[in-house]
Parts: structure tokens; sequence; C-alpha cells
């Protein structure tokens, strides 16, 4: 199945609405900078690019799942901040977005089957303004109520920058670690969680 | 190691951990980049023993008791990024240079980022606030609005006739039920669903709020929830744990403030979602209290599982 078909699938048969608020670890390493341009890749149903909005950025969000970008576009609509972001429906395994960006963001871009994570993560990292950051959150553990296979073998933050490629002199490591989380799942159960966080500043 | 503590933010929790340190005769560093919440307020209410002073007068009186105590340095500075050395802490500054702690403590605060609405933020601290029980009796009981960013306003509204005739601007954001329009009722709250467009009267004061059919009806006071950020990442880049709070994130401590990473202990605003003043202070307390303990008792910073 193609990469779209199935996000519109989970988009379409799940809730419409969403929780409205930014994630975790974007809400505590962007909080602190000062707003400028952000990339903001796999953004779903925009509860971080409306945060971003708000806290005064120009935000380019990219989905492949039209629908989801549907529900974001209202979400952005219903929080007045419409002119401030603008939506990309586009598989990032074929393209990325041009342009140069004071932040580019990516929070569990996870999807099924194989596809080039780490060259769509480094190629949106060569849009980085000198200064910028790339901030990346993914999955290092499984929630109890995840649709991964029990034994999923999860990436190391170091795995995956190795898998990036990205030239050591350019970057610094502002965060590269195992964050610990209370996370909520679908029925409201509760359970701690790890994610990965890689926090980068581009040097030049 | 060049410190025993480094405290990162020098307001009111930040002070406050100092003096227990300070006093303890322990070798104290408070770094700070004088940037505190409260510095849009002219005065500061119901801090004990200090109410309506102006912000800045509290702390330099704060910093000028602590300068008696030799072992405590100042620098304006803001810290950059921490990470694990040894026994202890490296932190980088601005300015390029590092030094090294045994301890942390963090107190550098949150940010607000207010609602957008023409003419809000130049009157951030004076007519535009957040706690009532910080500005409302100044306000002297005339009228008063609460511009709401989702339900999280009811609560703001059932308050607020306490300190004057209440009005609730919904923004579109929610829709009050039933039994809450009578609630509302019942506290004699009135309700409008129409926008605010933008606020009148000379700022930093305000008089009347304009609407989107074009009506004015009168404000002295309008209460907002601002969404909160953390003044800087070193908390979570340290990889203390943090929770979702009712307007942003804050560092999850225990009755010690200390954070989920051995050594690292956190306080004020950054570490409780409301806080306040005294609150912070009290806070401060304990955490220098705790990291003077922890020198002593867990003088390896073994890992606690
Ligand atoms: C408009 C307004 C009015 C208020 N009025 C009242 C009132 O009347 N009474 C009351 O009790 N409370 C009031 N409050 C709440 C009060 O301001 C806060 O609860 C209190 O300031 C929290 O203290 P703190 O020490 O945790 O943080 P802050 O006072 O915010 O201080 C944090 C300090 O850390 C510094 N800092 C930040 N990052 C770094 C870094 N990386 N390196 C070094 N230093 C850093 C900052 O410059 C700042 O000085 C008000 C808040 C607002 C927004
Ligand atoms: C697990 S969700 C995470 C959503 C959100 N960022 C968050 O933090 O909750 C992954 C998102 O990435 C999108 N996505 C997956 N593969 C993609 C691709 N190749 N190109 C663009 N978007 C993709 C999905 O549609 C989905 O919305």
């Amino acid at each position: 199945m193609q990469t779209e078909t199935i996000w519109n699938d989970i988009y379409a048969t799940g809730p419409q609405t969403s929780s409205g608020k930014p994630g975790l670890a974007l809400s505590q390493f962007a909080g602190p900078l000062r707003p400028g341009s952000a990339l903001e890749l796999g953004c779903a149903r925009g509860d971080d690019a409306v945060w971003l909005a708000r806290q005064g950025w120009r935000v380019t969000a990219v989905d492949v799942s039209s629908v989801a970008l549907g529900i974001a576009a209202r979400n952005a609509e219903a929080a007045g901040v419409s002119d401030r972001i603008r939506f990309e429906a586009r598989d990032l395994a074929l393209s990325c977005p041009e342009g140069r960006f004071d932040l580019v963001t990516a929070s569990f871009l996870h999807s099924p089957g194989d596809w080039p994570r780490g060259e769509v993560l480094a190629r949106a990292a060569e849009g980085v303004t000198p200064g910028g950051h790339i901030l990346i959150v993914e999955h290092a553990s499984r929630a109890p109520w995840s649709w991964s296979p029990e034994d999923t073998r999860f990436p190391t933050a170091e795995d995956t920058l190795a898998s990036m490629q990205l030239s050591p002199e350019a970057w610094t490591h502002r965060c590269l670690c195992p964050v610990a989380r209370t996370a909520t799942g679908p029925d409201g159960q509760s359970a701690t969680v790890t994610d990965n966080v890689l926090f980068l500043q581009r040097l030049r | 190691m060049d410190h025993d503590v480094a405290i990162i933010g020098g307001s009111f929790a930040g002070l406050s951990a100092a003096m227990q340190l300070a006093r303890a005769r322990r070798n104290v560093l408070v770094l700070d980049t004088g940037a505190p919440r409260n510095r849009y307020a002219a005065a500061s209410h119901g801090f004990p023993g200090q109410d309506g002073r102006r912000p800045e007068d509290i702390r330099n009186a704060l910093r000028a008791e602590l300068g008696a105590y030799p072992t405590v340095t100042f620098r304006d500075a803001e810290a950059m990024h921490a990470s694990r050395q040894g026994a202890g802490f490296r932190l980088s500054l601005s300015a390029g240079e590092a030094l090294t702690a045994r301890r942390l403590i963090l107190a550098y605060g949150v940010r607000d980022t207010l609602p957008d609405v023409p003419g809000l933020s130049r009157r951030w601290g004076a007519s535009v606030l957040h706690c009532p029980y910080c500005h409302g009796y100044e306000l002297n009981r005339r009228p008063l609005g609460v511009l709401a960013s989702g339900e999280a306003a009811m609560h703001q509204a059932m308050l607020l006739p306490d300190w004057g005739p209440t009005t609730l601007f919904t923004q579109g954001s929610f829709a009050p039920a039933p039994e809450a329009r009578r609630m509302l009722a019942a506290r004699g709250v009135a309700l409008e669903d129409t926008p605010i467009t933008a606020l009148l009267g000379p700022a930093p004061a305000l008089e009347a709020v304009r609407l989107a059919d074009g009506r004015e009806i009168a404000a002295a006071g309008l209460f907002v929830a601002p969404q909160t950020a953390p003044s800087s990442e070193l908390g979570a880049s340290l990889g203390c744990i943090a929770k979702d709070g009712p307007t942003g994130p804050y560092l999850a401590v225990d009755a010690l403030q200390a954070t989920s990473v051995p050594g690292v202990f956190a306080a004020g605003d950054i570490a409780n979602p409301m806080a306040n003043a005294t609150l912070a202070a009290a806070a401060g307390v304990m955490a220098g209290v705790a990291a003077h303990r922890s020198l002593i008792f867990d003088p390896d910073l073994t890992d606690a599982a």
C-alpha cells in the first residue's frame, strides 16, 4: 500500500479533533528559541504547527496525509493562525521542501515499512540556517498500547544521528539523549515511555 | 569543581536557594539574565513583608542581603548548556566559557506567550493580567473581563466576581454547557461570544474592549491565560522528566525539589504550574537545603534508581 493511503486511512477513521497541545519535547526545546521560520516534518493534525505559530513562528508544515492536513487546517483556522502556517501535502521520501529554516522539527516521524528516514532528516537538516536548530523526537521504547510489534528494536539517538551522516564540524549537539515521559494512551491509560531527543544547532 | 552549587536564574526561587547555601558557607554561583517573569508589573503583591513593592526593589533587597555572605558569586550571564561531568556538572555560558559545579539548581522560570489581540501586549502586567490574587484587588471592583483561550477560562470567570463585575469573553474558543451557564449566572458573570477585536484606553490602562460587531464594553482589567514555555532547555537536555501543565510544560520534582536527574534540583515557575513569587521563594529554600544535604549524604552522586 502507498504511504499516503496508509496514513489517510488512519486519520479518516481516527478522531477528527486533537489534543490542541504541543509535544512535550517541542515546547521544552523550541520554547526558549527566538521565533523565525520553521519547517515541520509529519505535522499530522497540526498541534505542533499551531503552537509554533502562536509562539510567533512562520511555519511550513508537511505531511503525506491530505486527510490529516484537512484537520490541521481547521485547527489552525480555529486558533486564528492560518496566515502563519503553510500546509504542504508531500511524501518526504520523494522530496523535501526547498528553502531555509531557523528550525526544523520532526516529532515521531515514524512510518511502517522501509523508508529512507535518515536521508529524509538529513535533507531537511541541509535547509537549517547557520545558528538554527533541528529537533528530532522519536520513540525509544514501546508504549503498551502501540501498534508496533512487541519485540520492536528502537534506535538510540546516536544511531539516528549516524543514519543522517551530518558533517560533525557543522553541528553542535545540544541534546542527544533518551528522555522519559508519562504518556497517555487512547483510552486514557498512562505509562512511562522513553523518547530519544536530538536537538542540534548548526554552526555554519 | 569550581562551585559547590550553580544556580541558574537569580530571581525569587534562585536567590532564596542561594541564601540557604550561603548560610551553610557553601560556594554558590548565581547566574542570571535579568528577565524575571513579572518584569512587566509595576508592583508585586502578596509577598510576605513586601506587599506592593516594585518587583526589582524586592529582588535588589534579596541580592543585597546575599551580598553580606562571602561565598556567593553573582554573574550576569546566560547558562547555555549543561552536561554531567564526573561527580558533577559542566555548564557552558553564552560567552563561550565553561565552569563546573557539583550540584545544579534550575530556577530559570518560564516566559509567557499572550493571545494575539491588538493592544494586548502593551498592557501586560498593568491592565492585562493572569493572576487575580496578584493584581485583582487594585482594580478596585471596576468592570473586569476574562478573555478565554479555552474551557479553563471558566475557572477564572467563576473566581473573578470577588474582584469586580465580570464578563466572560469566550472568543468562540468553547461553548459553555447549560450547567456551566447556570454556575456563571449564579456568580453574576455575563457571557459574550462575539470576539474582542481591540482594547481601548490610554495604554497601559484599559477602559473598554471593542467587539467584532462594533459594540464597546467597559473593562478596567482583562484576565488572560498565556501559554508558558521554559526560559531555557537546560532541564530537558539534562534529561529531567517534564510534565504537561495547564499552560505549558514544567519539570517534575519531588517534595525536596529534586528532579529525576540525580544532583539536579529545580524550583519556582519552572517546576510548578501554579507558582507565584512566594511559592517560588519557598521552593527555592527547599531546593537550597536539599542541594546542601545532597552534597553531604550523596557525595558521589550515585544514580538513584
Ligand atoms: C505580569 C505578571 C505579574 C505578576 N505579579 C505577581 C505578583 O504581584 N505577586 C506574585 O506573587 N507573583 C506575581 N507573578 C508571578 C511571579 O512573577 C512568578 O511566580 C515568579 O517570578 C517566579 O519566580 P522564579 O524565580 O521561578 O522565576 P523568575 O522570577 O521568572 O526568574 C527567572 C530568572 O532566571 C533568569 N534566566 C532565565 N534563563 C536563564 C539562563 N539560561 N541563564 C541564566 N539566567 C536565566 C531570568 O533572567 C530571570 O531573572 C506575576 C507574573 C506576571 C507574568
Ligand atoms: C506517528 S505520526 C506523528 C505525528 C506528530 N508529529 C506527532 O508528534 O504526534 C507520523 C506522521 O508522519 C507522517 N508521515 C509518515 N511518513 C511520511 C512521509 N514519507 N512523508 C510525509 N509525511 C509522512 C504521517 O502521515 C503522520 O502524520
